[in-house]
């Protein structure tokens, strides 16, 4: 099951199921290792292998991103203990204005600096905010480009039947 | 006739790296992404003058944005 969505061709795409503008599905996804945002210690995307990862991109200075986040952290709470984890890396050149931000959504996700760019460049991102469903094997299976509130209920499907899948 | 072409040669290429554009990546638009960046200083009024104009004349896009290179529209 391959699903590419979010703000162009995203309606074609989820009722085909089947989206082949994007070529970076069903590769494995580049493995980075990023200091946390708001705790000491770093993290790296192989520490969640096994489990299903939702990888969202983020700034302080995208409009989108202040329901986004929230959103995930809905994600979050639902299906954790699931086999699911959110993780959100931020952009943002100044690390204070990411924390500013992120301290009042009190996300209890993993929230990743990458200031430098590097992970976003790795992944060669093509929005902002934009997403990425991991699988757990560490292959990207579904990529999202922005945010809007009317795909959840459908990247939570997607999710679910994912969960589902042994 | 090869000194004009050495020279036309020498021009092109002098033209191609004067040209300064640079592509911009989604995560690098912080900057441009600012309210001091945007053509008008009255957002919302401008936003409401966007949409009225592209809603009569079925055209969008082409007067910049006040978001931050999201895919949203």
């Amino acid at each position: 099951m391959q699903l590419v969505y979010g703000s162009e061709s995203s309606e074609t795409s989820i009722k085909t199921g089947i989206n082949k503008t994007e070529d970076t599905t069903s590769k494995t996804a580049p493995n980075f290792t990023a200091p946390l945002l708001l705790q000491e210690g770093s993290v790296s995307l192989t520490d969640f292998r096994g489990k299903i990862v939702y990888l969202d991109f983020w700034a302080s200075w995208c409009g989108p991103c202040r329901k986004s986040l929230p959103a995930m952290q809905e994600l979050h709470t639902e299906l954790s203990k699931s086999g699911f984890t959110v993780v959100a890396v931020n952009v943002d050149e100044v690390i204070q204005n990411a924390k500013n931000f992120a301290i009042p959504l009190a996300l209890s996700y993993p929230l990743v600096y990458d200031g430098n760019g590097n992970i976003a460049k790795s992944f060669d991102i093509k929005a902002m905010p934009m997403s990425y469903v991991i699988d757990k094997q560490g292959k990207i299976i579904h990529a999202h480009k922005g945010y809007r509130s009317k795909d959840m209920p459908l990247i939570r499907q997607a999710l679910m039947e994912m969960l589902k899948e042994k | 006739m090869k000194r004009l072409i050495f020279r036309s040669f020498i021009l092109m290429v002098s033209i191609a790296y004067l040209a300064s554009c640079a592509e911009v990546k989604p995560w690098q638009k912080e900057n441009l992404a600012k309210p001091e960046m945007q053509f008008g200083d009255q957002t919302l009024s401008d936003r409401i003058k966007s949409h009225t104009y592209f809603s009569k004349e079925s055209a969008h896009g082409g007067t910049g944005s006040s978001s931050g290179g999201c895919g949203c529209n």
